[in-house]
């Protein structure tokens, strides 16, 4: 009885839902004596290990077998042939285009080819508005002017829903990646929300940067409120200011930067001068999409300064760091890992 | 996020001249992922499988109107959970009943001749699979799909009272067989 008790209570901790009354009870029993000890370690041990619990039975030597049966299904399934042309024909008021790095931010490039390769889907069922979506791929960015004339700036490898009525009470978009929103003023207010936060403001300008794991916003000019989706709390960001909500830790902070570099993807090009290594990363991560872990804290606090970088790959520039703070990075499962290195 | 190649099949599957063949792309990529996920809720590798094609028949029928935010390989993998719970409420898997499996699950580790060569990972995956089924899927849910207590009672439509002990008890039996190699 006792047993399934603490291991109710461990399980809990490991999950974090252990409520405040039964933590000191845990840590009093832990440090009762060596064995209690003993017992929960041995019990994290066996909960990270069941993390990669790897089952005897291989299903890719199935595959080949179930995939006859897959294609026998789809044959029989009557096919209704909806094309993407006549998807964009039904597509009325939200103006979309490719961007060509340098030029488009001025607008010159406004007649640019439309939805070059973007997939691109109208989703009618979402209550009352009407939205559509548009993903882009890698190395793809693109501008999408909505109808109540603010822009949004896709990076590439993010995905953008957005009304395309004018909604009756506030102006909703979706989103997973990183964009960059021009929001004009208007007294309905602008909702953006992703997996795991919601950010409203009125009118103003400023970058977001979501995924599963948190959502990161870099506030350009204006007022701009971000909100967990499971907590009441907020955090207001004025110009210049970062807001950066995290899944695993549930931190909401913010920090203030001396100047703006939450648009440098737009423009192609990016510098720091005397920046802390973990902004330097962060928007880098901006940048190029793509997720970066310090493992080494003290790393974080070092200083970069650099020449203008335009165009240039994530690769190429974390080479020049490298040489310079002697770290090693590796790619795995589409995380950048940064180990070891030091100031000087 | 999704990568380039996936976002592509994903929108040939849009065009009636690839469609046939991204779908199959998608299925000999994906199908032993979710296979794999689906198994660790429900651990019968026919039911997994004819899940896992469900999955994947039912993205063929919406391929027009798909709307993927997250990574197509999670996506699937959610889709096959989601069906893998639809499975066990709608047949009414009772999860209070299972008690009599405990002794039986632990006599089962008798073959204590390669003590060695038995590593911790090798000894918890052996006892994750043998489980007690009930208690089984509760635990993967917590493990693998990181629901809360609440989360998986309402998926399960369970108390979060059974939630817990089944919790306890798969805790229990893994650490009885860890204990049993020492």
């Amino acid at each position: 009885m006792k047993e399934y008790f603490i291991l109710q209570l461990l399980h809990k901790q490991f999950t974090g839902q252990l409520e405040e009354v039964d933590k000191s009870l845990l840590s009093d029993w832990v440090s009762q004596s060596p064995e209690n000890k003993a017992f929960s370690d041995s019990i994290l041990k066996i909960w990270q290990a069941s993390a990669n619990f790897a089952p005897p039975v291989s299903f890719e030597n199935r595959t080949e077998s179930a995939l006859d049966r897959f294609r026998s299904a789809i044959r029989q399934e009557a096919i209704t042939p909806a094309t993407q042309e006549s998807t964009i024909l039904e597509q009325p008021t939200a103006k979309i285009r490719t961007l060509t790095p340098l030029k488009w931010i001025s607008g010159i490039a406004a007649s640019a080819i439309i939805l070059l390769s973007a997939v691109f889907l109208l989703d009618k069922n979402s209550g009352d508005n009407s939205y559509a979506s548009l993903a882009t791929l890698s190395e793809q960015k693109q501008e999408i002017q909505l109808i109540d004339r603010s822009t949004v700036w896709v990076n590439e490898k993010s995905t953008v829903k957005y009304f395309d009525e004018v909604p009756s009470k506030e102006r909703k978009v979706f989103l997973d990646g990183v964009a960059f929103f021009d929001v004009e003023k208007s007294d309905k207010p602008f909702v953006i929300e992703t997996d795991n936060a919601v950010i409203t403001v009125l009118g103003t300008k400023f970058n977001v940067n979501a995924d599963k794991d948190g959502t990161t916003v870099m506030v350009k000019e204006g007022k701009v409120q971000l909100q967990p989706k499971l907590s009441n709390k907020h955090i207001i960001l004025m110009e210049n200011m970062t807001g950066i909500y995290e899944v695993d830790t549930k931190k909401l902070y913010r920090k203030q930067a001396s100047s703006y570099k939450g648009d440098s993807w737009i423009r192609g090009g990016y510098s720091f001068e005397d920046d802390s290594l973990e902004d330097v990363f962060s928007v880098l991560e901006n940048h190029y999409n793509v997720d970066i872990i310090i493992q080494n804290d003290d790393l974080k606090k070092c200083v970069f300064t650099s020449p203008v970088y335009q165009d240039s790959t994530l690769e190429s520039v974390l080479d020049v760091m490298q040489l310079i703070y002697g770290f090693n990075y590796a790619l795995k499962d589409g995380i950048y890992h940064i180990e070891g290195g030091s100031c000087s | 996020m999704t990568d380039n190649t996936d976002r592509n099949i994903i929108s040939l599957l849009n065009e009636p001249s690839s469609a046939e063949s991204a779908a199959e792309a998608l299925f000999k990529k994906y199908y032993s992922d979710v296979c794999y996920a689906v198994y660790r809720i429900i651990p019968d590798v026919a039911r997994s499988e004819d899940i896992a094609q469900e999955v994947f028949l039912e993205i063929w029928r919406k391929k027009d109107t798909l709307n993927i935010k997250t990574s197509v390989k999670a996506y699937l993998k959610r889709a096959g959970v989601n069906k893998a719970l639809n499975y066990i409420r709608a047949n009414k898997v009772k999860f209070e009943d299972d008690d009599s499996y405990e002794m039986q699950t632990l006599s089962i580790r008798d073959h204590s001749s390669d003590i060695e060569a038995q590593d911790l990972q090798n000894i918890v995956d052996e006892a994750i699979e043998s489980l007690p089924p009930k208690c089984r899927t509760v635990f993967s849910l917590s493990r693998f799909e990181e629901l809360s207590y609440k989360e998986i009672a309402e998926k399960l439509d369970i108390s979060v009272k059974t939630v817990e002990n089944q919790i306890g008890k798969a805790l229990k039996i893994l650490r009885l067989a860890v204990e049993a190699y020492k």
